[in-house]
């Protein structure tokens, strides 16, 4: 399986996983934001090193916000929230060091076991899905739009709202089943349709500067000593394997719901843990066992998240639907057929997220005072060099200055809807998963006169409805 | 006590936005000829989806109790400042006045600026030096390693 990573591949994870763990750290900053605006970047690559540098990013990114969790108490990224629980008050009580070695030691073991899930779940489950229909793949895709409105922040008719204006966002262009042009509005730069990586870029990078912009001189809560001298040890993190084993559980299946991010899956482990210890009343005056737990299934939602990606072609959460994207850009169809037509491309994956934990581990402990000093550079420094590269990125996709005029509208639409409250993560999700939800569904009602019942009427269809039913319960229930 | 609202004020400047996109799509799928080639249609499609959004934001705007939900920090002028500079950025390269690393180098500068909301003109002369050593290397690599048209 590691034979398709090469020296220069394993150099770009090594980036990826460096750059993924300091983004991740900076507070405001994303692992989405990093790979939608390293994906302009990756265009003249090839395809597997420029993939396996993205994942290296992902796993970098959700690990990176453990330091800022626990050393300033603020989350680098939401899916370190409820390591600050623990994390802080046990670095407040001098004890940095010790909180950042079990965060670290069980990211890595959440990543790993994941990884060894993806392995496993991948290939079974895309073997069921090349017998899938045209319906049943229409069905999976609108199972994987509706669980991403239902869960994501937000209430769930904001949601619809914005999932179908990502839908509506991805009709401009050629037809998928004509081929001819349709909603352009006579403006002859929609014909190719709204270039992904702009909106992308737009919505993820430039929102986030324009948030960051506007929230900046909000006061810095206090922060800990700086985590210079310690020393990382293993053993503790490994005495609680039992929580190990189940959160890394528990954090690879909440990957493998569509929508459901890192930050519910260590919010659910934690949950589980502090129900399940012997003294849930040390949970949240910093118990080692609620660090563990958070962290190994933030990591853990990572491989989880892969599985539906590769398997099935439908991403599980925004970082995936941008993966997706990378792989779509770079000749490649995502889905049940990437394991016979691109092998090489899937080993490639799971090489990287293996690879990618190690090195996140070799990193977060030789780098951790580096990274959290890094964390601490003014925004009014970080944030103008990032506007260059929103603007070179997405300039360089066609050398055309209209592609940045639609990054800077997508920025603008994206910055009015999180201020609003509507969750960008429909939005996105429809744009990616529009014009195969489209094209499938237009292809299966040719063959029915239009008829949409005697579809529907189909066991995996049927299935489908019923995990949304499902998942709509136990959603209101977790609420 | 939370007065009761206006429908003016269940809308968000979001909102006005979504319907207009939505408005946009279903006047332009209306006027779109039929197609005969399936059973759908060129215009099926986005018809039913931007039905369906309009028809949420009806409902939205219906089962919205108070704008409980508005924005809690308010962009200021400096904000608009930032954007408007961004935005004269962008435009200012398409129009290739200036080489990119100086039309870079000067907008990274007030962008410093304006986040660091200071007006001292020792910490603009260093930042626009560094700025525009950092912007002139940018443009040598994309232009020259990775062939960007810059």
């Amino acid at each position: 399986m590691l034979d398709v990573i090469t020296l220069h591949s394993a150099t770009l994870i090594a980036l990826g996983v460096f750059l993924g763990i300091v983004v991740g750290a900076i507070p405001g900053l994303t692992a989405t934001m990093l790979i939608a605006l390293s994906l302009p970047f990756t265009f003249t690559m090839e395809p597997i090193p420029a993939i396996s540098m993205l994942v290296g990013m992902y796993v970098g990114g959700v690990s990176g916000s453990l330091i800022t969790a626990i050393v300033l108490r603020i989350p680098g990224t939401p899916a370190s929230v409820i390591t600050t629980l623990d994390g802080f008050p046990m670095a407040a009580r001098g004890e940095v060091g010790r909180a950042l070695s079990l965060g670290i030691y069980a990211s890595f073991v959440g990543g790993i076991i994941s990884c060894g899930f993806l392995v496993l779940l991948s290939e079974p489950l895309s073997r069921a899905a090349v017998k899938f229909s045209k319906f049943d793949y229409f069905a999976l895709v609108a199972m994987a739009l509706v669980l991403i409105v239902t869960l994501s922040r937000g209430n769930m008719i904001r949601g619809l709202i914005a999932g179908g204006l990502g839908l509506l966002a991805a009709v401009p262009g050629a037809d998928p089943i004509s081929g001819s042009f349709r909603f352009t509005f006579g403006i002859q730069y929609l014909e190719n349709g709204l270039p992904m990586l702009a909106v992308l870029v737009g919505l993820f990078a430039g929102n986030q500067i324009l948030q960051e912009a506007l929230s900046m001189g909000e006061a810095k809560p206090k922060d800990t000593e700086q985590p210079q001298k310690v020393r990382f040890s293993p053993r503790e993190t490994l005495a609680h394997w039992k929580t190990l084993a189940r959160c890394s559980v528990i954090g690879t299946w909440v990957g493998v719901l569509p929508g459901v991010g890192a930050n519910v899956g260590s919010a659910l482990a934690y949950g589980v843990e502090r129900s399940m210890a012997r003294d849930p009343e040390s949970f949240g005056t910093g118990s080692p066992q609620g660090i563990v737990a958070s962290e190994t299934a933030n990591n853990a939602t990572v491989g989880g998240a892969l599985v539906p990606l590769i398997a099935l072609g439908i991403p599980g959460s925004v970082v995936d639907a941008i993966l997706l994207g990378a792989l779509v850009i770079h000749g490649l169809q995502p889905g049940p057929f990437l394991f016979r037509n691109s092998p090489d491309m899937v080993n490639a994956i799971f090489s990287a997220a293996v690879i990618g934990n190690v090195l996140m581990l070799a990193m977060m402990l030789l780098l951790t005072p580096l990274i959290s000093r890094v964390a601490r550079v003014p925004k009014s420094i970080l944030l103008p060099p990032l506007i260059l590269m929103c603007v070179i990125g997405t300039f360089s996709i066609s050398n055309s200055w209209a592609t940045v005029v639609v990054m800077l509208v997508f920025a603008a639409l994206g910055f009015a809807m999180e201020r609003a409250n509507y969750p960008l993560a429909p939005f996105v999700i429809g744009f990616v998963l529009g014009p195969i939800a489209e094209a499938n569904l237009r292809s299966a009602t040719m063959f029915t006169d239009g008829a949409i019942l005697p579809l529907v009427l189909q066991p995996i269809p049927l299935a489908v409805m019923a995990i949304i039913a499902a998942m709509l319960l136990v959603n209101r229930r977790l609420a | 006590m939370i007065r009761p609202r206006t429908w003016l004020q269940r809308f968000a400047p979001f909102d006005v936005i979504a319907v207009l996109l939505g408005l946009a799509f279903l006047v332009t799928a209306l006027r779109t000829p039929p197609e005969a080639y399936d059973v759908i249609g060129a215009r099926g499609w986005p018809l039913a989806v931007a039905l369906g959004c309009l028809g949420l934001l009806a409902l939205r705007l219906l089962v919205a109790r108070a704008r409980d939900e508005a924005e809690t920090d308010r962009a200021g002028p400096r904000f608009w400042l930032f954007c408007s500079a961004n935005t004269l950025f962008v435009v200012i390269l398409s129009l290739k006045v200036l080489p990119f690393f100086v039309t870079a180098a000067i907008f990274s500068t007030v962008n410093h600026l304006l986040l660091a909301n200071t007006l001292s003109a020792a910490r603009a002369v260093g930042a626009l030096a560094v700025a525009t050593v950092v912007c002139f290397a940018l443009q040598a690599l994309f232009t020259g390693v990775i062939y960007v048209d810059l």
